[in-house]
């Protein structure tokens, strides 16, 4: 009688379990997520100093303003998600269950999506509240533009934290190697916001929504190819 | 060229702004000589200071460690 | 190709609607992309080859960079005084359009050096070698300093006709988003002090940034959809392209100088890395040995 032979769990199985861990681990330190949060509510507010509490120019700049708070706050979430891998060398442990560095790829993106995903429906209120902003379209483009762009900026993120979380400096790192990259996704993003506030005469919102879905595709594919060999030692 | 029509205001006012004595604006740009000089110095100094810091870093043979 | 069809149809049509000069794209230019991007890699891959023969088996190396170095300065200064002096003061911008004989082909070399690092990336993932890493190191640096030249230029260029240093033109935009980009990577190699991690993860690296910058390109283009201000070989003045092209041959022959000597002291670097005794303690020494 030979001992049971553990079959290693397919690709799709294996990244809902990793993704159930990620957010249980998000679960179980709320004060993360809570540093999280006010941090960009913090941000909001400073934005509004800047521009001396000057309503028109607030709300005409919302779109942009709400883009670089959850960027700056992805920034966190991102460097983080992958710096808790690191204490008891925890992500060698995951590939050597084994699971493919693509579903931790697929995972961890997808958890840093939902987790920029849920502050921006947060910020959203905040956002009426400080700058006057209305959801002229509606709550259903809101959601796609945001989803959209979330996905935008945790594909390339997640690369780019495994990268920087192993080198100095990788505080100053992440930021540098990521915000180049993310201009066009977020000019997208931005554009389709504005559109969201500040209602869509010309019918444009839809190329723009289509246009951050295509970088969506190209980040997420390279992201998919390279990420094995980012993790591989 | 095609975007230089919508400059030509410009290029004129900084034309009659560089050259009062001219009699008459012709839309094109005066001088401006510091600007070209300044730009070929720049460029040979940068390109000239990279060869010279690829030289001092040059691999040497012997490693005296 | 047919995913890449639809893809690029779908990025392409999906600017907005009052977005001017946007080219349908064709399968033809995507299948001229393609091959133009295998063959810059093979071609890259035959130059490292070229390089390793002339640095092993013939002792014209020195000679080789001195003579490209010094058949660059001769150009330089022909085609300085052909730019200066020679040509005519263009019709509407006057003396000051002289700036484009540097500023121009400054920019194209630049972009010749990153697309190597490119090449040199994909090489790297695919077959990986301390040559190839080293190419793509010394061809980032090169670009970085020709680049951030060119754009330089470009400001100064800009402050006598636009009337101002910086506009937010979408050329201008692209090219400030790539000097940065670079300079993330050069700092990540930097950073980074184990050379196999450092290899591997600066071409990732590049990847996704050469990847990037068409896009940057096409997106800030419809962001800002401002009329383009074309200047291709064809539609300027005879009398203006010799000087353009001189310039552009000389900046040539100095970066294949630069790069050469620069890979040469990337190169040397690596095996100085690779040889370090085990014994000696690093700060990125790999802890676990099998």
């Amino acid at each position: 009688m030979s001992p049971p032979v553990r079959q290693p769990v397919g690709f799709f199985r294996a990244t809902a379990i990793l993704l159930r861990k990620d957010l249980l681990l998000e679960w179980r330190t709320r004060a993360r997520v809570n540093a999280l949060v006010f941090f960009a509510l913090a941000t909001l507010l400073l934005f509004a100093f800047a521009l001396d509490a000057n309503r028109n120019i607030m709300q005409a700049a919302a779109g942009g303003l709400l883009w670089l708070g959850l960027l700056f706050s992805s920034v966190l979430a991102l460097g983080e998600s992958f710096r808790v891998e690191n204490e008891n060398a925890a992500l060698d442990g995951i590939r050597l269950v084994p699971a493919s560095g693509r579903a931790i790829f697929i995972a961890k993106a997808l958890g840093n999506t939902l987790l920029i995903y849920a502050l921006g429906w947060l910020l959203l209120p905040v956002m009426v509240a400080l700058y006057d902003i209305h959801l002229t379209l509606g709550p259903g483009p809101y959601a796609i533009a945001l989803l959209l762009g979330c996905l935008s900026i945790t594909a390339p993120g997640v690369v780019f934290s495994a990268i920087a979380n192993n080198a100095r400096a990788r505080d100053v790192l992440l930021p540098l190697l990521l915000f180049p990259l993310l201009v066009p996704a977020l000019l997208a993003s931005v554009k389709a916001t504005t559109l969201v506030f500040g209602g869509d005469p010309m019918d444009q919102l839809r190329s723009w929504l289509w246009l951050v879905a295509g970088f969506d595709v190209i980040y997420w594919a390279l992201g998919f190819l390279l990420f094995p060999r980012v993790i591989e030692d | 060229m095609h975007g230089l029509t919508d400059l030509l205001p410009t290029l004129l006012a900084q034309a009659a702004n560089q050259a009062p004595s001219a009699p008459l604006p012709t839309g094109r740009i005066t001088g401006g000589w510091g600007y070209v000089w300044f730009s070929y110095a720049l460029t040979f100094l940068t390109l000239a200071g990279y060869g010279v810091s690829l030289w001092v870093r040059r691999p040497r043979p012997t490693k005296d460690v | 190709m047919p995913g890449m069809q639809t893809l690029a149809r779908v990025l392409l049509a999906a600017g907005p609607a009052d977005a001017e000069h946007i080219q349908p794209v064709t399968t033809g230019m995507i299948v001229k992309y393609a091959v133009t991007t295998v063959v810059g890699i093979a071609l890259v891959w035959g130059v490292i080859r070229l390089f390793g023969w002339i640095e092993e088996k013939t002792r014209a190396s020195f000679g080789v960079r001195a003579g490209l170095i010094g058949i660059g300065v001769i150009l330089t200064a022909v085609g300085a005084y052909l730019g200066l002096f020679w040509a005519p003061p263009d019709r509407m911008m006057g003396d000051v359009q002289r700036i484009m004989y540097c500023h121009v082909p400054l920019l194209w070399n630049a972009l010749i050096a990153l697309c190597i690092n490119f090449a040199c990336s994909v090489l790297y993932l695919i077959k990986p070698s301390w040559k190839t890493d080293s190419l793509a190191e010394a061809a980032a640096e090169t670009g970085v300093v020709m680049g951030a030249n060119g754009v330089l230029l470009g400001a100064i260029w800009a402050k006598p006709t636009w009337g101002v240093w910086w506009t937010w033109d979408p050329r201008l935009i692209a090219a400030a988003i790539m000097l940065i980009a670079y300079a993330g990577y050069l700092a990540l190699r930097r950073f980074i002090e184990d050379p196999d991690r450092r290899a591997l993860w600066s071409s990732v690296v590049g990847i996704l940034v050469a990847v990037d910058l068409p896009v940057v390109w096409f997106a800030v283009r419809w962001f800002r959809s401002i009329h383009q201000f074309q200047s291709s070989p064809s539609t300027v003045d005879p009398a203006l392209r010799v000087p353009l092209r001189v310039m552009a041959f000389a900046f040539l022959f100095l970066l294949m100088g630069f790069l050469w000597q620069r890979y040469r002291i990337a190169l040397a670097h690596r095996k100085d890395e690779v040889a370090l005794p085990d014994a000696l303690p690093t700060t990125a020494r790999r802890e676990v040995t099998p």
